[in-house]
């Protein structure tokens, strides 16, 4: 007969094994779901998979999501914490080595899985071992913050699987209800409502939802230590419900505090220094589409969305008397002291229609746009910046001298060269932007590059078909979701990172003949180019005197006119 | 000379919303005694027991099982203490003996040939898992997993509730014959059983403890007292509180005292009450007590 009590490991690595005696179907089924779902995310290399792959590993996750759920929530239920009827709490059981069983049954029936069936995917796919082994830890860390801690957490919430997913319905339902609320609150007589936040699809998306992530790790990590340790399973609801909101409503933190973050982050700060924003009344363009001629879209998933979203949001606005939108107000603007060789993103436009005695008629946000290396030699660039601005706004002020304020945040890009790639190449190493292959597409209209990495493949890259022996070039085509994440911080459930560009052939509209086609790929190669942002900054434009008539678009689908030719406002001046 | 209490409760509440479960509790149980913990139901036995126990916080006053607040029972502490309960929820899904050989690192003091011995008494099923048994047998399940370690507290909270009278036996049997040296806290409604092996008593009424004392005392202190008077009985106007239940048919008077003394009470009748016939003054039987005392606290003759 022993007279000491088992040390905290022995009795922690106890509690597994019982709790293994009752799951290990469970068990097994989460292992084996994570090794089959590796092995075919590896068969469905390189190129995006067949349809009926895709389902399968559709099937596969799903399956493997229910498993997993049931494994958590049963083992931890196994010594349910709400309740007073439990045997387990008259027991001589540590809460200590509990948790610690818990903690030690995700580790090894879910994480170590995740982990060991990434690597295995890793070596087969032909990684080394310590990005591989880096991109199995940061999947297993991300799979731990957005899945399985909640898991955990609501399961010590509740005493059964039926109560724990009813509770999980029952709080998504709610905090969605909240949301609408406050949607509604804050948009009111609109029919839909838009769920995206003021940093969403931008490079700066990661502080707030860094932030967010964040107050679910301290939550879920509080609900547990707090139900454990404390077994206060009212206080541990309500702070579980209230970190919920937190974490639901951080996103929606505004702009201007997460650039001021994303400037500390600025790699080289003075590269931006001399570039500074002025307006040029001088250059009056009336035709929107002549305009965006000027310059290259760098982002154009990112401008489509912020086109969309500013289209609904003037959808479900209240309508002007007549029921018409009005036209674009098309911004001349120069731009000068732009570094060679850099890229310019615009990030964010952050507008201002004063009127004459201060009263403020409308802030919204300007479209996003992009200037590349300025090509005049002198470091200065001609865009135009559209604003959208509500008709109801434009029909009120449209002849009324306004105050402009526009706050732009800015980022500088550096392209980096990587080493070329043959037009049409099985698998190649590239350093930065992973293992890159290409193939012409079914229709023989585009060639297809798939760059993967173990870990993060650059956000923003550009590729341009040329011909190996020559300089003639296909048009470059840019592939950029702009993050500007630190490097520690890049992390994503999959561990393996896909980057998928279509290169045409020739021109869709048949607009401009493309100097290499299907024929020439042989002597072909492609071009990368790897876009790291280089500073982060803002400037300021203020226009003192500025009439929207006189700088309203013609475009084919208004029909509101311009008379910008009597329009001579000075020119605003940009303040660093 | 006083004996040292191994739980003692100080004006302890307990509130579930505007419920006040127990109002100013206070309970010492000595040490190796049998306490019978007695109440009606809804009286707020089990939630001092689960306060004991540790499974309920209190919402004021402190309690102790020996000699550590409740709200730190170390594992040290609960390796000492066995608990036994009628809602007791085992894990249903292991086998009997499965949960005895999970439970056995827990306990350093865990006897394997006493737990034999009790699974062999008890007739458990130990292949069988423990949802698939009767609440009869989950009840002696428990037993057979708070005795095997030699307990020094046996806390038992409704042991025989839905027991028939078959298994209560085996329960009882199973109870005293392995228990050994224990102080025992029992509440339940069957006071027959537990009634041969008490040694005190305490009676809680509405959350507050109305009586607690030895059995002895207790036994000593109320009588049944009947009397046959020289005329027709009736029930005084100035009846001493003291006595409760107090009824008069024909020329029997009959009542139960609280302060029961052989030497006084004869004159205290016949002043009272006029000429005596005959007085029969019975110790009454544990559940007599309760039955007298319960409907006395809901009377309010008792307080």
């Amino acid at each position: 007969m022993s007279t000491n009590p088992a040390p905290s490991r022995a009795m922690a690595w106890h509690i597994f094994r019982k709790d293994w005696k009752l799951l290990w179907p469970l068990g097994i089924a989460s292992i084996a779901g994570q090794v089959l779902l590796a092995a075919l995310r590896h068969y469905s290399e390189p190129f995006s998979a067949s349809e009926g792959l895709q389902a399968t590993c559709a099937l596969v996750t799903l399956g493997l999501v229910i498993a997993m759920v049931l494994l958590i929530v049963l083992a931890v239920q196994q010594e349910a914490i709400p309740g007073v009827d439990q045997d387990w709490l008259v027991r001589p059981i540590r809460r200590r080595d509990l948790l610690l069983a818990k903690v030690l049954m995700l580790l090894l029936l879910i994480h170590g899985p995740i982990v060991a069936a990434n690597l295995l995917r890793g070596f087969a796919d032909g990684f080394p071992f310590t990005p591989i082994l880096h991109a199995a830890l940061l999947s297993s860390y991300a799979c731990a913050l957005v899945f399985s801690l909640p898991v955990m957490a609501i399961a010590v919430l509740t005493r059964s699987v039926t109560e724990a997913i009813l509770s999980a319905l029952a709080v998504f339902f709610s905090l969605l209800l909240v949301r609408l609320l406050v949607l509604a609150i804050l948009y009111p007589f609109t029919h839909t409502f838009d769920f995206d936040h003021v940093t969403d699809d931008t490079g700066v998306a990661w502080i707030w939802q860094s932030l967010s992530m964040a107050v679910l790790l301290l939550v879920t990590v509080a609900v547990v230590l707090l139900q454990y340790f404390r077994r206060n399973t009212r206080q541990a609801r309500l702070l579980f419900i209230g970190g919920f909101l937190v974490f639901m409503f951080t996103p929606d933190l505004p702009w201007r505090p997460a650039f001021a973050i994303q400037q500390w982050f600025s790699a080289n700060p003075d590269a931006a220094r001399s570039i500074s924003i002025a307006f040029d009344p001088a250059r009056h363009a009336t035709d929107a589409a002549a305009a965006h001629a000027d310059f290259q879209l760098l982002t154009e998933d990112g401008e489509e969305k912020q086109q969309k979203k500013a289209e609904n949001r003037k959808k479900h606005k209240k309508k002007s008397a007549d029921g018409e939108d009005a036209p674009a107000i098309l911004l001349p603007l120069r731009f000068s002291g732009l570094p060679a060789g850099l890229v310019l993103h615009v990030d964010h436009t952050a507008l201002r229609l004063v009127d004459a005695v201060g009263n403020t008629l409308y802030h919204g946000t300007g479209h996003v746009f992009d200037l590349p290396f300025p090509g005049n030699g002198d470091g200065s660039a001609l865009p135009y910046q559209t604003l959208q601005i509500p008709a109801e706004v434009v029909q009120q002020a449209a002849d009324q001298t306004l105050r402009l304020e526009l706050e732009y945040s800015l980022t500088l890009l550096r392209p980096h060269a990587l080493p070329p790639l043959p037009a049409l190449s099985r698998e190649q190493r590239q350093s930065e932007a992973g293992y890159c292959a290409s193939r012409i597409d079914d229709g023989g209209a585009a060639l297809e590059v798939s760059c993967r990495a173990a870990g993060n493949v650059p956000p923003c890259i550009s590729m341009v078909l040329e011909q190996a022996a020559g300089a003639r070039r296909n048009p470059e085509k840019f592939d950029c979701a702009l993050e500007y994440t630190p490097a520690p911080l890049q992390f994503s459930v999959d561990p393996f990172e896909h980057s998928d560009t279509e290169l045409p052939l020739h021109d869709p509209s048949g607009a401009v003949h493309y100097p290499i086609d299907k024929t020439q790929l042989r002597d072909a190669q492609i071009l990368i180019s790897v876009y790291q942002p280089e500073a982060h900054f803002s400037r300021q434009l203020v226009i003192p005197q500025f009439r929207l008539r006189d700088w309203q678009a013609t475009a084919p689908s208004t029909d509101g006119g311009s008379d910008a030719a009597d329009a001579t406002p000075p020119a605003g001046t940009s303040q660093p | 000379m006083t004996t040292a209490s191994v739980v003692q409760a100080d004006d302890v509440w307990k509130s579930f919303g505007r419920i006040d479960a127990l109002q100013g509790l206070s309970l010492a149980v000595p040490e190796g005694s049998a306490y019978a913990f007695i109440g009606a139901n809804g009286a707020g036995k089990t939630t001092t027991i689960k306060l004991l126990m540790n499974m309920l916080a209190p919402s004021r006053g402190t309690a102790s099982v020996m000699g550590v607040d409740t709200r730190r029972l170390s594992p040290e502490v609960l390796a000492q203490i066995g608990y036994v309960s009628e809602n007791q929820a085992l894990p249903r899904r292991l086998g009997v003996g499965d949960y005895l050989e999970y439970l056995r690192p827990f306990y350093p003091g865990w006897d394997r040939a006493l737990e034999t011995s009790i699974c062999k008494r008890l007739q458990l099923p130990l292949k069988r898992r423990i949802g698939e048994l009767s609440h009869g047998m989950r009840i002696k399940v428990a037993l057979a997993c708070a005795l095997p370690y030699r307990p020094k507290l046996l806390i038992l909270d409704e042991p025989f509730s839905g027991l028939d009278p078959l298994v209560r036996e085996e329960f009882m049997e199973g109870l005293l014959l392995e228990a050994g040296d224990v102080t025992m806290l029992i509440s339940s409604h069957e006071l027959g059983e537990i009634e041969s092996l008490s040694t005190h008593v305490g009676f809680i009424d509405a959350g507050r403890m109305l009586i607690e004392e030895s059995m002895s005392d207790l036994g000593a202190r109320l009588r049944e007292v009947r009397i046959t008077l020289e005329h027709p009985a009736a029930v005084p106007a100035n009846l001493p509180k003291e006595w409760l239940q107090p009824r008069a048919f024909g020329n029997v008077f009959s009542f139960v005292d609280t302060r029961y003394s052989e030497n006084d009470l004869g004159e205290r009748i016949r002043a009272l009450l006029g000429p005596v016939r005959h007085i029969d003054a019975e110790p009454m039987p544990l559940r007599t007590v309760f039955t007298t005392l319960a409907r006395a606290a809901r009377d309010g003759a008792i307080q």
